[in-house]
């Protein structure tokens, strides 16, 4: 089971997919209506006028400046639906790591907040560029999230950097609390040992090993083998 | 101003905070709240005649709010609101008590006659 051939693999990508699509639709669906809320303050403030009052131009400008934070917004979740989309392009691409993983936090914040976990990243300065399967290593990257996110009960923090080590980069996902293994999350351990045999990675630190909390994954940096992406 | 007390509650907080305004500038007496928690502590506190809750809200979501409410204010009526409609969230709210269910993008003038409806519906139950 080393390639993404595996159609255990092809489903859980195109479950992935579809988790991060359908999240980011929310996210850009309560943008639209916080538009269409300051939409319509902006409408009541300048009917004021209707009743005989005088237009509050500084209040209208700020109601404005919320609108255009909002677009900002807007075209940040698009542009990281489009990058993402476009990572299952290629079954070998050259990629920044740094990149992919800030893009896979910006898109695993909605599950985070969900779940009342503040989500960190701690990225170095220093990158690397991988030549690899970026969809598969942005799916093990979320994947070791998720089961931050779901083997602690009380978990309020959970920490994502990379250190470049060797001819690879180590990535770590630290939660403040102890990370425990049980049967719902070992189909997801079992997901992330797959993805990693197709990206030709290997588990540094599983959730069994001392101290707890932390998960670490070795990806190489280049990784050239004939992958098919769904 | 109207005698209508709402509390409108959703984790957007510049959502809160525009409808907040929107129907305070129409004479409602609207206060806001941005978790469920935070809400049902207002709900001890003050005295609302309808509750606007979004279903989908970290922690306490809005049908565990429609619960809570019903469980210790059963005359308080709560509107659900959802952001992408769910057949099952609308049925388990009417199941769990819900006055109604309402669609995001807010129609500002519709969910004032939701409103008025559903706080005539409180007094009703109170007398």
């Amino acid at each position: 089971m080393s390639d993404l051939k595996s159609p255990r693999i092809r489903d859980e990508s195109l479950a992935f997919f579809g988790t991060i699509i359908a999240g980011q639709s929310h996210e850009l669906t309560n943008v639209l209506n916080i538009i269409n809320e300051l939409a319509g303050l902006q409408l009541d403030l300048l009917r004021a006028e209707e009743q005989g009052l005088p237009v509050n131009l500084p209040r209208l400008q700020e109601v404005a400046a919320r609108i255009q934070h909002q677009v900002h917004r807007g075209e940040t979740i698009i542009g990281n639906i489009n990058r993402f989309s476009h990572s299952v392009d290629l079954p070998v691409a050259v990629f920044d790591l740094k990149e992919a993983i800030e893009r896979v936090l910006f898109l695993a914040e909605r599950s985070a907040r969900l779940a009342r976990v503040e989500l960190v990243s701690d990225l170095p300065p220093e990158s690397i560029v991988l030549e690899s399967n970026p969809f598969c290593v942005q799916q093990a990257v979320f994947t070791c999230i998720d089961l931050a996110l779901r083997s602690a009960s009380d978990i309020r923090r959970v920490v994502v950097d990379y250190v470049v080590r060797g001819d690879g980069a180590e990535i770590r996902v630290t939660s403040a609390d102890h990370l425990t293994q049980d049967e719902n999350i070992n189909d997801r351990l079992e997901l992330l040992q797959f993805l990693l045999e197709s990206i030709g990675g290997s588990m540094v630190k599983g959730l069994g090993d001392e101290p707890s909390g932390i998960l670490v994954f070795r990806v190489p940096q280049h990784h050239r083998a004939e992958l098919e992406v769904p | 101003m109207s005698d209508l007390r709402v509390l409108f509650v959703d984790d957007e907080e510049e959502l809160v905070s525009a409808v907040v305004e929107r129907l305070q500038l129409r004479g409602v007496q609207a206060r806001g709240a941005t978790t469920g928690a935070d809400a049902l502590q207002l709900i001890e506190r003050e005295t609302f005649d309808v509750v606007v809750a979004d279903v989908k809200m970290p922690g306490l979501g809005g049908l565990e709010v429609v619960r809570q409410v019903k469980a210790l204010h059963p005359g308080l009526q709560v509107i659900l609101l959802s952001g992408h409609g769910s057949h099952d969230d609308a049925e388990e709210g009417r199941r769990l008590g819900a006055f109604d269910y309402v669609e995001k993008p807010i129609d500002i003038e519709i969910l004032i006659d939701i409103l008025r409806n559903a706080a005539a519906a409180t007094k009703q139950v109170d007398r």
